[in-house]
């Protein structure tokens, strides 16, 4: 790949990014988070209270990436068949034939929203999607579209009724994604925006075959030893089972990550290196990935929760001494 | 695909990115090397600042340790403090130059110290893909040079000094400096305690290459017997000198190694020719240095020689043992005319009283002279031992009233008296050139009885000493005689003054049996006497300063 290639996409990804600050106030962390995941070929778990503009965020992208998009409200009676679509007998010709309905998970977006409102059958229903990109029903695979992600949405505030995600679900999630609340400046201009009848225009800026090209370029990029080791010794960190394990990890956390953190934070932070402009990957690029990357597969133990203790206050404290 | 490496993962270990792995690289690039020479610079900045950091430590720990010491030296005796001081803070100077040339940055830690001023991680990667120029790679090393040229070293690896700690150790200096200028008893203590180790050491120093050549010598079966007696005598010299707590000890330590080497190697001298056999020698040669003032190998063929003459001679036991003993007084010259004399006597048979006396004081030698008094006088009283009222007084030194003595070179017999009722008198030490003191305060009676030995002792009465009038040729003289075995607790009566008597036997001196004299119209003449056989080596040399200091006390 070449300077000028590299650099258009890179100017793509800023204007994307641009663009989707139009149509969402704020929470530019978020949008580049998002982008990280989509360049490095994962789904994300959005966590935020109602009304922060999760499934407003994730029709933007789709709209500036030029992507197809669908979004399933998840609720208990919602059904696997639901998801991935099923067999329907169709009479053609006088002949009754089974056909295949694509559900709504055939789409380059999907918004899983409120992903822990159905049950555990149902959430599973989406493994295969989010980790293999296919569907299976019956005894036919589907591809699913590429480039394909799945952003799930779920409210951390309301449990009853709900079905936390279980952990090898959670492990399919490259990022974890925190919206926080807007300021007092960013809820005035939503405002603006969303109450009166002047709606953004929004562009195109890039194709699913630039996301895929990108992808590809993406792994090229190399990653020094010393920033590699600094990355695993973040995951290790992570098991308080280990030798030399923090006592605050110890004492917190009751799982560690598995090794799908570390390919997470390899991946994200090459994105990340890329979408600045780098050709290699630094110790700032993990430094400001591995939180995502991590705060979801890990678990908290009984007394970070007794004592109120916030995972990631721990991740952070955890990296602070691990040595790069 | 991924990109060729050639240092494919350092796995942790620094040495994969040593100079030495990319020297003669002829896979490099103009880029690597250009990164390389780079590096390089930057490894000597980091350098420099490491050694700035380590110094400014190892400096303020010895400085630190160098005040301690300089505090401490004014309570605790320390000899050169400040020496030991400036000795520290020196070591930590090289200690911390030599740390930081071992820990001499490897090219990995260049490129981490270089990335960590702001070129994210650029130069490490570049370092690990030294060798490639595809796809990244390549953009990656352009990108890196053309961050290292708008690169200020200055402004982005600035140098900082540790301006606390080197304030820190100007304090320690400070207030090392107050400590090595004040004054302080412990340093003078110090410095007494280190002559004196010095003097112990140059000592021990001389027994252990005796105790090494002993070694040597003691491998002969002819020697054995006797290298084990000398073993025995320097490893209880060598006790005493590590015990020894002044200077006095330590001259006190040696005095009685070389007395006692003297006495083995006399002995063996006598014994088989041994002096003129190899190992007899080897055995001389290694104990000579430790008693440098005696030729061991002439004294040796002396003994040996006299032991000839006395077989051939008849000559008596005691009279052959004083010989012996006079043997360590005499000069090469003056052995030489004895022994010539001697010889000489013996060519008509046995040798009389007569020609031995007239042998001995031919030599010149004021000791031969004593001697032959001494023997004398053992022949004669010889016959008469037992009974205190012969043996006493013989040889005798006349103390006068004041308790000074008047020393005197009598026949036996001339001064006989019983011995009783002399105040200040005291026995001696007994023995063959032994040395002995003894105290006798008061007066009373005293009694003894002795048989014909020979004394030797200094006879030091202090000036306030008392004594009686000589009364008809009794008792006013102090017995000199070593062989004499009267004991202070036959002694009875008042004690009155300090009286402090010395003995020592083959003295000479002008005053007459009996007669007394005042000390002032003598004790100058004994002074000049005593200092001249001091300085001619006539007198050992263990004991030069004990008689000086003693008549220099007289004199005052």
């Amino acid at each position: 790949m070449e300077r000028e290639d590299v650099n258009k996409m890179t100017t793509y990804m800023a204007a994307c990014e641009e663009e989707i600050g139009k149509a969402i106030i704020g929470q530019k962390n978020v949008i580049h988070e998002i982008m990280l995941a989509i360049l490095a070929d994962g789904n994300v778990l959005l966590e935020g209270v109602p009304g922060l503009g999760k499934t407003q965020l994730v029709k933007t992208i789709s709209k500036v990436l030029d992507l197809s998009f669908s979004r399933i409200q998840f609720t208990p009676d919602l059904m696997p068949a639901d998801v991935t679509g099923t067999n329907l007998i169709i009479k053609e010709n006088d002949k009754n034939t089974f056909k295949f309905e694509q559900g709504p998970v055939f789409a380059n977006i999907v918004l899983a929203d409120e992903i822990n409102r159905a049950t555990p059958k149902t959430q599973a229903a989406m493994l295969e999607a989010m980790q293999e990109k296919t569907v299976t029903v019956g005894k036919s695979t589907y591809s699913l579209p590429t480039p394909y992600m799945v952003l799930a949405t779920q409210n951390p505030i309301e449990n009853e009724g709900t079905y936390p995600l279980p952990e090898a679900q959670l492990d399919r999630f490259i990022f974890k994604i925190n919206m926080d609340f807007p300021t007092l400046d960013e809820l005035k201009e939503i405002m603006e925006v969303t109450v009166t009848n002047t709606t953004p225009k929004l562009n195109a800026v890039l194709k699913g075959d630039d996301i895929i090209k990108m992808r590809k370029a993406i792994r090229d990029i190399p990653i020094a030893g010393p920033v590699q080791e600094y990355a695993l010794k973040i995951v290790l960190a992570t098991h308080p089972e280990l030798e030399g394990a923090s006592e605050s990890v110890k004492k917190y956390l009751s799982a560690g990550a598995s090794p799908r953190a570390a390919q997470a934070i390899f991946l994200t932070s090459k994105a990340r290196a890329f979408l600045d402009g780098r050709y290699n990957v630094s110790f700032e690029d993990v430094d400001a990935v591995f939180l995502p990357a991590l705060r979801h597969r890990v678990m908290a133990g009984f007394e970070a929760v007794s004592d109120g203790v916030d995972v990631d206050d721990i991740l952070i404290a955890m990296a602070k001494e691990v040595t790069k | 695909m991924p990109m060729k490496r050639i240092v494919a993962s350092n796995n942790g270990k620094k040495t994969a990115y040593s100079r030495k792995n990319y020297k003669n690289n002829n896979e490099l690039t103009t880029y690597d090397k250009d990164i390389i020479k780079f590096l390089g610079i930057v490894a000597r900045r980091k350098f420099f600042q490491n050694y700035l950091n380590s110094m400014s430590w190892c400096i303020c720990m010895g400085a630190f340790l160098a005040f301690i010491i300089n505090f401490l030296s004014l309570f605790v005796p320390v000899y050169n403090a400040d020496i030991y001081g400036f000795y520290i803070i020196a070591a930590s100077f090289i200690i911390s130059l030599i740390y930081s040339l071992i820990r001499y940055p490897s090219l990995y830690d260049a490129a981490m110290y270089a990335d960590a001023a702001g070129l994210k991680e650029k130069l490490v990667t570049s370092l690990e893909l030294a060798g490639t120029s595809s796809g990244f790679s390549k953009l990656l090393k352009e990108d890196a040079l053309s961050e290292i040229e708008r690169f200020d070293k200055k402004l982005r690896l600035p140098i900082k000094y540790p301006w606390k700690r080197y304030i820190s150790v100007c304090l320690l200096f400070s207030m090392m400096a107050v400590c090595i200028f004040l004054p302080a008893q412990s340093k003078l203590d110090a410095k007494k305690l280190h002559d004196l180790a010095m003097q112990a050491d140059e000592v021990k120093d001389k027994v252990e290459e005796a105790k090494k050549a002993l070694n040597k010598a003691m491998k002969d079966e002819e020697t054995k017997a006797e290298a084990e007696n000398i073993k025995e005598i320097l490893k209880q010299a060598k006790k005493e000198l590590s015990e020894a707590k002044d200077s006095h000890d330590i001259k006190k330590a040696e005095e009685r190694l070389a007395k006692k080497l003297k006495e083995e190697l006399a002995n063996a001298a006598g014994k088989d020719n041994k002096s003129t056999s190899d190992s007899g020698k080897k055995l001389i040669d290694a104990m000579q240095p430790l008693v440098p003032e005696i030729d061991l190998t002439q004294l040796a063929e002396y003994q040996e020689k006299l032991s000839e003459i006395s077989e051939s001679s008849g000559l008596s036991e005691s009279a052959l043992s004083e010989l012996k003993g006079l043997g360590e007084m005499l000069t090469k010259e003056q052995m030489e005319k004895l022994l010539e004399n001697l010889e000489k006597s013996m060519e008509d048979g046995e040798i009389s009283d007569d020609e031995l006396k007239e042998a001995l004081e031919s030599t010149g030698s004021v000791d031969a002279q004593m001697a032959s008094a001494s023997i004398t006088d053992m022949q004669t009283s010889g016959g008469s031992s037992g009974e205190a009222s012969q043996s006493s007084g013989s040889s005798g030194n006349t103390q006068q009233a004041d308790g000074t003595s008047s020393n005197g070179s009598q026949s036996a017999g001339q001064n006989a008296g019983s011995g009783s009722g002399g105040e200040g008198s005291g026995s001696g030490g007994n023995g063959q050139g032994g040395t002995g003191t003894g105290t006798g305060n008061g007066s009373g009676n005293g009694s003894g009885s002795g048989a014909g030995g020979m004394g030797s002792g200094w006879n030091m009465g202090s000036e306030t000493g008392l004594e009686r009038e000589p009364t008809g040729g009794k008792g006013e003289s102090v017995f000199v005689t070593g062989m004499a075995t009267g004991e202070d607790d036959n002694l009875t009566g008042r004690k009155s003054g300090d009286a402090k008597i010395t003995e020592k036997g083959n003295q000479s001196g002008n005053a007459a049996a009996g007669s007394k004299a005042d000390l002032d119209s003598v004790v100058g003449d004994y002074s000049s006497q005593a200092y001249a056989k001091a300085n001619s080596g006539q007198v050992p040399a263990a004991m030069k300063d004990v008689v000086k200091n003693y008549f220099s006390g007289l004199s005052k």
